[in-house]
């Protein structure tokens, strides 16, 4: 069997421990420096507030300029063998937030290291984006139609 | 000539009456409890208590009882699913009935869960927390004919396949692929 391994940065956001692969981070900047780039906040996806603070990970996504991706608090960088990745059961999966892998590492001193998945984070982010500029052209529209309404 | 064992007043012969006695009672007599048992099947169950609430799984639908270890919360799930933990390589999903069935949430603040019930019913596997008492029981298979109490709650009902009276209470045999139905898959 071969010696398979991914190389990740570990990281504790909003009270959870998650880890992003490497090879998808051209750097990890602190929060000053991460000033002016577009930021993705994983947190609201896994149930917890937006924290505004943390390393940011830059990420270059498939098509389109960098982003960055909140991390939190950076862990450490870590190379990780397949005895260190669990896949969950597919019902599991079900319940997962969409934005990580259907699978953890784990770690007997922290349990759960949930893994993101940047790709699904960044298209999430992008629907969510378009679903709020949608919204709020409608109700440009609607303001727009009531003040042009003669009185 | 007529029949010499069909005269009273000849004594039967020995080997006669053995091979007759030995004809009768070539099955187990079980007496009058007995017989109930030889007509239905004897089940056996792992029964366990979640707070205030007994109940029991079928031997065969039950994989193992592991002692509580490290457990993580799962990110987006149900309250009723409240975490995973590793078994034997395995991510095993724990599902907290009393949660599930909306019993008083009180009583499991006093008692934090203990053990974990493996539970297997084809591919699907899942954990369900409970107390540390856990025990093995019998029941007859006839309990299972019988109908579930009225007084149950509704959302308890439709995974309770019997009910079993003792001194301490009800015991409820619950109806684990429904349960793994509705709870895990969902």
């Amino acid at each position: 069997m071969g010696r398979l391994s991914i190389e990740v940065v570990r990281a504790k956001l909003a009270g959870r421990e998650i880890a992003l692969e490497l090879r998808r981070v051209s750097s990890v900047l602190t929060n000053d420096e991460a000033q002016g780039i577009e930021l993705i906040d994983p947190s609201p996806w896994l149930g917890a507030r937006s924290i505004h603070q943390g390393h940011v990970a830059l990420v270059l996504p498939e098509v389109g300029p960098p982003v960055g991706v909140r991390l939190g608090e950076v862990r450490g960088f870590e190379r990780w063998t397949k005895r260190e990745l669990f896949p969950l059961p597919e019902w599991l999966g079900k319940h997962m937030p969409e934005i990580l892998f259907e699978g953890c590492g784990w770690k007997e001193d922290v349990g759960a290291i949930w893994l993101l998945d940047v790709d699904r984070l960044i298209k999430a982010w992008l629907a969510d984006r378009k679903r709020e500029s949608e919204m709020l052209r409608r109700q440009a529209q609607q303001k727009h139609k009531q003040q042009s309404m003669p009185e | 000539m007529a029949n010499e064992t069909d005269d009273p007043t000849i004594p039967p012969r020995l080997d006669e009456v053995l091979s007759q006695v030995a004809e009768e009672t070539s099955e187990f007599d079980w007496g009058e409890d007995g017989g109930e048992f030889a007509e239905s099947e004897l089940l056996t169950l792992l029964q366990f208590s979640r707070g205030n609430q007994r109940y029991a799984i079928l031997g065969e639908e039950v994989r193992e009882v592991l002692n509580r270890g490290l457990t993580t919360e799962l990110p987006g799930a149900p309250p009723h699913i409240t975490g995973i933990m590793i078994h034997r390589r395995q991510v095993i999903g724990l599902l907290d009935l009393d949660i599930w069935f909306g019993l008083d949430p009180h009583s499991l603040e006093e008692e934090p869960f203990e053990r974990v019930v493996l539970v297997e019913r084809e591919t699907l596997l899942a954990g369900i927390l409970a107390g540390p008492s856990t025990t093995i029981v019998h029941w007859s298979s006839d309990l299972l004919e019988g109908d579930v109490p009225e007084s149950i709650p509704s959302k308890v009902k439709r995974y309770i396949r019997a009910v079993k009276d003792d001194d301490e209470g009800a015991v409820l045999l619950l109806d684990i692929t429904r349960l793994l139905e509705d709870a895990a898959v969902g």
